[in-house]
């Protein structure tokens, strides 16, 4: 008989958690519905305030006191907005506490108080807390670490650029594509710092600071990322990254080196990135390496040899021509090439085609 | 003699109820892990909006594949949908696998295709006979290859592997609908952390009954029928909490065949989709982590717990016992291929948790229900337990898998409150009941039967489902409103 | 009087771009997404139209292209000033070659909007 109270209690346990949770849920829902509705006539009634703030004109009495809706309003804007815009928004914050709060909140107990602070910080792009965010680079919570980063790229003090760098391989890493993104958003400023960090940073700093070089197309960066490519000793990835980031800065200077890289790595990968920066380059100097390298195994080099062929100009299409005429896997890469190009140029010229 | 049969049956009994109450507290414990995590991020999501990452350009470009096998009713949704996703770099594979429909002629008719020389990018086997290959030229991003067919799917994913162009690869139904953000969403993770990430994926939901507008869903509602209500509960658990949880464990096993992305070079690497797997997306995952962890090579499989996706649910009994069961059979042959994996502490909490979890619930989970089942209906008949406390053995039962429901609903009505409509919750929670009274029955047979197939080592059978099309959507051309498949 | 047609699936951006434009004295309307803003560019024959890249339904350039490509000559030639968070190098390439005649970078301030506008408009369409 025990047994049978026992699944008594445990059933009525049980259905009574039920009926909390669907009593709770139906709370839920209207209590949302009735923010919603809330948040939105309020929403409705500040918007155009701040336009008029925008627009130059007095607004801020009223908006300095106005409910916390209002944030989440200025903080949608923000990121979007740049020039006497921005500060304008920034200076609301300012003014409404919000900044102030968020610093207080960086050493909060709560990871996701830290993190919304440390977000906070970042979108007002104040340059007054890099230290303490700088600090929450080494967070025990990784998705903190991350919006620190984030919020030192967007706040643009270049200072932090070493930082960041050091972070990809600290005892509590942060990935790379979150450093990357933060460096980017640190602008042109941050140009010295990444080309430190590729001759003296360790191997994924350097392989990260020779793509954003790249992307930044910065010319200066040209002879330390040939060096980098041609150093037999650098892990396939930092030479790959300096391959792709030469192809971007597309300075002809680096055709050789490219050259070189498809010619004699062992590499696919490698090879395959240096014929995609010969393409970019669009230098014919490159043609004699492209055509040898169409010879290749890998299907995926060949490819980015043919393409980079197209890309030479009359002289690599005369090339791939010559190819496409032939038999076997570099005949066929060939052709394919040449259709691209055909649905490419009737695509720019549908009269022509 | 008759002893020892009441023994049995008895025995029998409490196997099943212990069965039925562990596997419910199991995914109790999953889905609180879940809701916590859900719980603390609700002041803040710990990431930032879309906005970046499509302006960024360190993120990698994305190879969207679709295979299609007579989808004529829906295929220039999918692809305008596909095409028309936020992302800054994709391009659409379509493989029209041996349609006999109008499939091919609807594509090239809108998207004005002109033969082309394939450009293959890797060389997995491929079955069937590769015909032609095809571009558009009206400035989308989008090749078709034409083959024939096999009757697999995965044979027109290689086939679509080998022309793909970009660094990762999403693998897309023809019969599923994208949400605009999806790829920004599931690609996130790649963004973040390009070296560690090898696959990710996103929620995915039950699209019946939605109202929808080429290609999108604009708003969710339930279907009619019940079967559909009940899978819209499987899915809402499932995906939402069941893999919220597991991901929290890092075991995360299965990206679903409806919405997932991938490295392309390591799939290129391991020889691409199993030819001859029914569950091929799940079979490549755990192959994935099986791969990278013998050979000790960082990844992290991530899962993105938004909602991406939608889904169209069977509606008939027939086709749901025909999905089920090649579900069961491809989740017995993935079991069989990495046996080795299972119970293995050197694969980690994949081979510790996520393998022995879906081996005991998932794979002889119908077994022992069903066994179970008729021990109990057998012990009634032959008056061996008192029917109150077999009733109310049967009520713990049913109330334990109600409250992991309702736990689901709470979640996703404190989370992401798709569904708008107060009635609509309310249908859901009747679902959480009716489900007992027969789903859960009738679903453990077409497992068995699923796992029964696997046992005898049967050929897969690839099945399409009939296509109704999306309700509420506007025809893009006067096609037939069903499609039959083979 | 000069009109301009405001694209953006942002509707705070929309209807903030759409004020700072208004208080110039033109005439504004606003859609949120490409379908909806290819549709009422056809109607209203704006004289100029401001363009998100990043939108659902169809985005910036599709819309640019239709429009480009559209048979009634006039609307063909309206100047399009393109909102977009994608600024790199081959990103402008792509928006001109589908016939924009403008960029506005985000994060964008609206004073360098409102120059670009006046800047693409006949002289005298805006009242300082």
């Amino acid at each position: 008989m025990t047994q049978t109270g026992a699944v008594v209690v445990a059933s009525s346990v049980v259905t009574g958690l039920v009926v909390v949770l669907l009593l709770s849920v139906g709370a839920a829902h209207v209590a949302r519905r009735r923010r919603e509705q809330r948040n939105a006539a309020r929403r409705a009634a500040l918007v155009p305030l701040v336009y008029t703030l925008l627009d130059g004109e007095e607004a801020g009495a009223v908006l300095a006191g106005a409910p916390a809706v209002l944030d989440e309003v200025v903080l949608h804007l923000l990121p979007q907005l740049r020039g006497s815009d921005r500060k304008v928004l920034q200076d609301l914050l300012v003014t409404r506490g919000v900044v102030e709060r968020a610093a207080a909140d960086l050493t909060a107990r709560a990871a996701w108080r830290r993190g919304r602070a440390a977000m906070l910080l970042g979108s007002t792009a104040s340059t007054a807390h890099t230290a303490g965010l700088i600090t929450l680079l080494a967070d025990r919570s990784s998705q903190v670490r991350c919006a620190a980063a984030r919020a030192l790229g967007k706040a643009g003090d270049v200072a932090a650029a070493p930082h960041l760098l050091a972070a990809l391989t600290a005892e509590r890493t942060l990935p790379s594509g979150v450093v990357g993104m933060a460096l980017l958003d640190l602008g042109t400023a941050a140009l010295p710092a990444l080309r430190e960090a590729l001759t003296s940073g360790t191997a994924p700093a350097r392989a990260l600071a020779a793509s954003l070089l790249g992307l930044h197309g910065d010319l200066h960066g040209t002879p330390a990322l040939t060096l980098t490519l041609a150093d037999d000793g650098q892990p396939v990835d930092v030479r790959r990254a300096a391959a792709e980031a030469l192809g971007r800065i597309s300075s002809p200077r680096a055709t050789d080196p490219l050259c070189r890289a498809l010619t004699f790595s062992a590499e696919p990968v490698l090879r395959h990135a240096a014929a995609e920066a010969l393409g970019r380059i669009g230098d014919p100097a490159a043609a004699t390496a492209l055509v040898a390298g169409m010879a290749a195994d890998d299907p995926g080099v060949r490819a980015a040899c043919a393409d980079a062929l197209g890309a030479l100009g009359p002289d690599g299409r005369s090339r791939l021509t010559q190819l496409a005429d032939g038999e076997g896997p570099t005949a066929g890469t060939a052709r394919g090439a040449l259709d691209a190009l055909a649905v490419r140029s009737a695509r720019l010229h549908p009269m022509a085609g | 003699m008759r002893e020892f049969l009441t023994d049995v049956i008895l025995v029998a009994n409490w196997v099943l109820l212990g069965h039925v109450a562990l596997f419910h507290l199991v995914t109790l414990l999953l889905v609180l892990a879940g809701a916590r995590r859900v719980w603390r991020n609700r002041h803040w999501q710990g990431s930032e909006g879309h906005g970046e990452t499509f302006a960024s350009p360190l993120t990698p470009a994305v190879s969207i594949l679709v295979p299609a096998h007579d989808e004529e009713a829906g295929i220039l949704d999918t692809l305008s949908a596909a095409l028309g996703q936020r992302y800054p770099a994709l391009e659409v594979v379509l493989v029209d696998d041996g349609s006999t429909d109008r499939t091919f002629e609807l594509v090239a008719a809108r998207y004005g295709l002109t033969q082309v020389t394939p450009r293959p990018t890797a060389c997995l086997q491929v079955d069937g006979e590769v015909l032609s290959t095809h571009r558009a030229t009206t400035g989308d991003p989008l090749t078709v290859i034409r083959k024939t067919s096999v009757g697999r799917r995965s044979d027109a994913l290689n086939a679509a592997i080998n022309h793909a162009r970009h660094p990762l690869i999403c693998m897309v139904d023809a019969d599923s609908l994208l949400e605009t953000e999806a790829l920004l969403q599931v690609s996130r993770p790649f963004v973040e952390d390009p070296d560690n990430v090898v696959a990710t994926g996103g929620v995915i939901r039950a699209a019946n009954g939605a109202v929808t507008d080429r290609g999108t869903v604009v708003e969710p509602r339930l279907a009619r029928r019940w079967v559909v209500r009940v899978q819209v509960l499987e899915y809402l658990r499932s995906f939402l909490l069941g893999r919220t949880g597991w991901a929290d464990a890092q075991a995360l096993l299965i990206i679903s065949g409806a919405f997932g992305l991938f490295r392309r070079d390591l799939v290129v690497e391991v020889g691409g989709l199993d030819a001859h797997s029914l569950a091929e997306d799940a079979e490549l995952v755990v192959t994935l982590q099986e791969h990278l962890r013998r050979q000790k090579r960082p990844h992290r499989i991530v899962f993105v717990p938004e909602p991406v996706c939608w889904t169209e649910v069977p509606e008939t009994w027939g086709v749901l016992g025909r999905q089920r069961k090649r579900w069961s059979h491809g989740l017995g042959q993935l079991l069989w291929k990495h046996r080795r994996m299972i119970g293995n502490p050197r694969y980690g909490t994949i081979g510790l948790l996520a393998l022995p979890f879906f081996l005991l619930f998932e794979l002889l989970g119908p077994v022992i229900e069903l066994v179970g089942l008729s021990a109990v209906v057998t012990s009634f008949v032959l008056g061996l337990v008192h029917p109150a406390t077999a009733a109310l053995m049967l009520v713990l039962a049913i109330a334990l898998g109600v409250l992991l429901s309702a736990t689901a609903i709470a979640v996703e009505e404190l989370t992401y409150h798709r569904y708008g409509r107060g009635r609509d919750l309310l249908t859901l929670m009747g679902a959480a009941v009716v489900e007992h009274l027969w789903f859960r029955w009738a679903h453990s047979w077409y497992r068995l039967r699923g796992l029964v197939a696997a046992l005898l080592r049967q050929a897969p059978v690839w099945t399409a489902m009939p296509r109704t099309g999306f309700s509420g959507s506007r025809p893009v051309a006067e096609a037939p409103a069903v499609s039959l498949a083979s | 009087m000069s009109h301009v047609l405001v694209v953006d699936d942002d509707p705070v951006i929309a209807d903030l771009v759409a004020f700072r434009l208004g208080r110039l004295g033109l005439q504004v309307s606003v859609e949120f997404d490409g379908e909806a803003g290819l549709a009422a560019a056809r109607q209203l024959h704006p004289d100029l139209i401001v363009l998100d890249w990043m939108m659902p339904r169809m985005n910036g350039l599709q819309v640019c292209q239709a429009l480009r490509s559209d048979a009634d000559p006039q609307l063909a030639r309206t100047p399009v000033l393109l909102l977009t968070a994608k600024a790199q190098e081959p990103d402008l390439e792509r928006g001109f070659a589908a016939g924009a005649t403008d960029f506005v970078t985000k994060p964008f301030s609206t004073r360098e909007l409102v120059s670009r506008v006046t800047a693409a408009l006949p002289p005298g369409s805006v009242v300082e």
